[in-house]
């Protein structure tokens, strides 16, 4: 794949450039939480509480006097640490059942791909509900409960282009060569796969943040005093008519986050996909 | 009496790494009735030259110059002027036909689709016409196969499939691209000799695109050798299997496997900037300084030949 | 070099209705050393399931591959493994037979590197070398194969193969994707490889011009049968059945003053899943009788090194 003419392709797509230049504001944030933000995250100041934005506190203040950007900065830093890991466990272990049974193809993969079937039948925040329910809410289990279906998507993309690339040329010759299965699956295929697996990673962490906000809102999610996007969504709704900025603050940067994510898995993909004329 | 005469035509167009000169000041013209083989390797301009004359290239090209066709010049056509022609006078039959099939419409429908364009007609009498063309290209069992869809038809039925379409509206022009592509031997020879018959009954002229010189050597009447999107030769088809005057047409011909499959030393040049002199001077054998700074002007060598060659300058 | 017995693949889908397609049903012949063999055929003969049936790509469903005593077909996965760079293949589609995402040179050094051929600080040398054996540049090195043209890309392909200094390079289709300046390229540097390195070679086409050029035996195939072997100037002079003759009328010829008559078959070739009884050809062919239909024929010598499988190649001959 020609690196250059993909950049280019994908610069002269404006909007996925704002969302990149988004994420990468964002992701600065959160590495720098601490000094950027103004305040410290957990100090609570009751006298100072339910605060409309100000010059001194610019998204207000929460019921405890937390000042809300910077919780609003740290749950950035949540969020992201949260959606990465979710999707670094569920784009590995998806993609490597996804190579091994497009490439294996014969028992393993009918068995597979009938458990994802049934897998995807079921709907992914009920059963994410389920496991945060049964075992408990925190960090840990939210990653555990989105990633046990998150994986699924990942295996069939990757069965997909592994089936379409064991049939090309350069495999058979690969073969022809003398290689062994797992080089060939580790140099010919895993590679050619990468393509749709990066964009459907972009646009699978705007869906990630979507779904650890909600469960964050169902006060599944992260455990106080940690702040999240989700959790102080539902922190907030109570006081929505009058102090809307609780929930309005945090809200926003949801949507900018999943969209900015999106923009840039879209402009990913058309990139990726060229669309090249031939003059002939 | 010329159906088809094309001035100066030059199709560029513009891309990121440069101005690609695809047809660089291109004259040509066909008789009514006369079929032209435009013969050359890929890359070298035949194709969009063929799609220039419809104007069915993208946005991003630049097309200058005259295509007079019966006294009319299309470039100056509006686009429901243009449309009127494209089908029912002139007929384009692109290559491989497993693309240019829609695969998801009956071959039946369409072929009704030109006669339904142009002629107006009904459903039910585009159907009949459309059963008459697949039964005069020799697809057995027409009225039941004109149900079926594109992936149904091997590869040579496919091909007559789209000289049907290309022949519905008995246009007077056809230009057919590369008709052959693709096809085993004996697939082949049928549809050429389907073609010999239906130009010689139809009395169309024909402008036949290919790399495949023997193609042309048994459809056409006159040969246009084309390179780096020039016209390096223009004969009779006999005078020049006689005796090709073009050296490049000489390796050509000498490459083919039918010959002595020697091959022309060096690659074909980019239509980005070609250069100065004739276009060919780094692969040709005979060439001399001259060749190398002065662009040759198309010299007539004897009637019924003319070679763009400092040689017969 | 390489004798083969018997050569058989059925190809079967569908868990509960069962269709078998019999790709190549029983092949018998030997390519010699040094010789190049073409394989002639259109398309669906099975040409080209035979190329990767030799070198087991596809497993054969039954038959002998047969190289210094050896039968290639029972060798286990170690085994195979350690033979495999004596026997190689070039493909049809330049675009698709390089992997993709590695440079010409590392896709060169590949076969190299797997096998030890030269040490590590050879190497560079060394595919300096076969790049310049197959006549690109040392630039191409560092390039990608969309970068590359066909003939280019086709260049490397061999680049790579000869690496391996196999003993039998397969080459399948190999300048039919190519444009026709291309190919007289491709083919003299086949040529000169072969004279150099000493491989015997089967050449796969469905281009009599080529195969005449190329080879010194040749074999035509019909449906997953071979019907003709012999000399390809024989066979060229003398073919004896009805299919070679038909494919040889075909053959496209730069005269227009050629006269000829072609010989037109008959219907379209026969859907695989319903193979004609007796002999596969009888369909369209122009003398059958009724034997034709009812008994497959067996492979006949009419000549020195000529083998047809005809009921009646005398017949064949006359016209």
């Amino acid at each position: 794949m020609p690196r250059s003419r993909n950049i280019n392709e994908f610069i002269k797509n404006k909007a996925s450039v704002v969302g990149l230049i988004i994420i990468m504001i964002l992701s600065l944030a959160a590495i720098f939480a601490d000094f950027i933000s103004p305040y410290s995250a957990d100090t609570i100041a009751l006298k100072e509480k339910l605060m409309p934005p100000s010059s001194e506190h610019l998204m207000g203040t929460d019921q405890l006097g937390r000042d809300v950007l910077t919780r609003v900065i740290y749950g950035t830093r949540t969020t992201f640490e949260l959606s990465i890991m979710v999707v670094a466990f569920t784009a590995t272990f998806g993609v490597l059942v996804g190579v091994i049974s497009g490439f294996y193809r014969g028992i393993i993969d009918e068995i597979l791909m009938r458990l994802i079937d049934v897998l995807l039948a079921f709907p992914s925040i009920i059963l994410a509900l389920v496991v945060v329910g049964a075992l408990g809410p925190g960090i840990f289990n939210t990653v555990l409960a989105v990633s046990l279906v998150g994986w699924l998507y990942y295996a069939r993309v990757a069965r997909a282009s592994t089936l379409s690339i064991r049939e090309k040329e350069y495999v058979e010759g690969a073969r022809a060569i003398g290689c062994t299965d797992s080089y060939i699956c580790l140099r010919y295929i895993l590679p050619n796969c990468l393509p749709p697996i990066i964009v459907l990673i972009t646009l699978n962490l705007g869906s990630v943040i979507l779904t650890i906000a909600a469960l964050g809102y169902l006060g599944m999610g992260a455990q106080p005093p940690t702040p999240e996007w989700g959790t102080m969504l539902n922190d907030g709704k109570e006081y929505l008519r009058d102090c809307p900025w609780l929930s309005v603050f945090p809200g926003l940067m949801i949507m900018i986050a999943v969209l900015a994510f999106n923009f840039i898995g879209d402009g990913l993909r058309d990139a990726i996909d060229p669309r090249q004329m031939v003059i002939k | 009496m010329s159906l088809l005469s094309i001035e100066h035509l030059e199709s560029h167009f513009v891309t990121e790494d440069g101005l690609v000169k695809a047809v660089d000041d291109v004259d040509l013209e066909i008789d009514r009735s006369e079929t032209l083989g435009l013969v050359g390797e890929s890359g070298c301009g035949k194709t969009v030259l063929a799609l220039s004359i419809l104007k069915l290239l993208s946005e991003n090209t630049k097309i200058n110059g005259k295509i007079v066709y019966k006294g009319k010049d299309l470039l100056k056509l509006n686009e429901a002027d243009l449309q009127a022609i494209r089908g029912k006078e002139i007929a384009h039959i692109f290559q491989n036909p497993l693309n240019s099939l829609n695969p998801v419409l009956s071959v039946g429908f369409q072929i009704c689709e030109p006669f339904m364009l142009h002629q107006k007609a009904r459903k039910s009498q585009a159907l009949d016409e459309a059963v008459k063309m697949l039964n005069l290209v020799g697809i057995p069992l027409p009225s039941e196969r004109a149900k079926e869809y594109p992936h149904e038809f091997s590869g040579g039925m496919r091909q007559r499939v789209m000289i049907a379409m290309g022949l519905a509206c008995r246009p007077s022009l056809i230009i057919a691209d590369e008709p052959t592509r693709g096809l085993d031997p004996t697939i082949q020879a049928q549809v050429v000799d389907l073609m010999k018959e239906l130009i010689e009954t139809s009395g169309a002229s024909m402008l036949l695109i290919t790399h495949d010189l023997s193609l042309a050597a048994e459809l056409c009447d006159k040969i246009a050798v084309m390179y780096s999107g020039e016209i390096l030769e223009y004969a009779d088809t006999e005078e020049f299997f006689k005796k090709p005057a073009h050296p490049y047409s000489v390796g050509f011909l000498e490459s083919l496997p039918s010959r002595s499959m020697k091959p022309i030393r060096g690659t074909s040049l980019s239509l980005i900037n070609p250069p100065r002199g004739c276009r060919f001077f780094a692969r040709c054998d005979q060439s001399t300084e001259k060749c190398k700074d002065i662009h040759p002007e198309l010299k007539k060598v004897k009637d019924g030949q003319f070679a763009r060659c400092h040689l017969y300058a | 070099m390489l004798k083969i017995t018997g050569l058989k693949k059925t190809f079967t889908t569908g868990f509960i209705n069962k269709r078998s397609v019999k790709a190549v049903d029983g092949m018998d012949f030997c390519i010699n050393d040094h010789e190049t063999f073409g394989l002639v055929g259109e398309s669906g003969c099975g040409k080209t399931t035979v190329g990767r049936l030799i070198l087991r790509l596809i497993e054969p469903t039954d038959g002998q591959v047969i190289s210094n005593g050896i039968d290639l077909l029972k060798l286990d996965k170690k085994a195979l493994r350690k033979i495999r760079p004596q026997l190689q293949i070039i493909f049809q589609d330049p675009e698709s037979s390089l992997h993709p995402r590695m440079r010409i040179g590392d896709s060169i050094a590949e076969p190299l590197k797997l096998y030890d051929i030269v040490s590590k600080e050879r190497r560079d040398g060394k595919v300096r070398e076969l790049i310049d054996k197959v006549g690109l540049n040392p630039e191409h090195i560092n390039r990608y194969p969309h970068e590359l043209s066909g003939g280019q890309s086709q260049r490397a392909m061999l680049a790579r193969v000869l690496a391996l200094a196999p003993k039998l390079i397969i080459a399948d289709e190999p300048t039919s994707s190519l444009d026709v300046s291309v190919q007289a390229q491709i083919l003299s540097l086949l040529k000169d490889a072969q004279k150099e390195f000493g491989f015997s070679c089967l050449f796969i086409s469905h281009d009599l011009n080529i195969i005449r050029n190329m080879t010194q035996r040749m074999g035509v195939m019909y449906l997953g049968k071979l019907v003709e072997i012999g000399s390809t100037a024989d066979i060229f002079k003398n073919a004896r059945h009805p299919y070679t003759k038909a494919l040889l009328s075909a053959i496209p010829l730069a005269d227009p003053l050629a006269k000829r008559k072609r010989i037109i078959l008959k219907e379209e070739m026969p859907n695989h899943m319903e193979l004609p009884t007796g002999c596969r050809f009888h369909t369209r062919c122009n003398f059958k009788d009724k034997i034709c239909e009812t008994e497959a024929p067996a492979m006949v010598n009419v000549g020195n090194d000529h083998q047809v499988a005809c009921h009646f190649p005398q017949l064949a001959s006359i016209n």
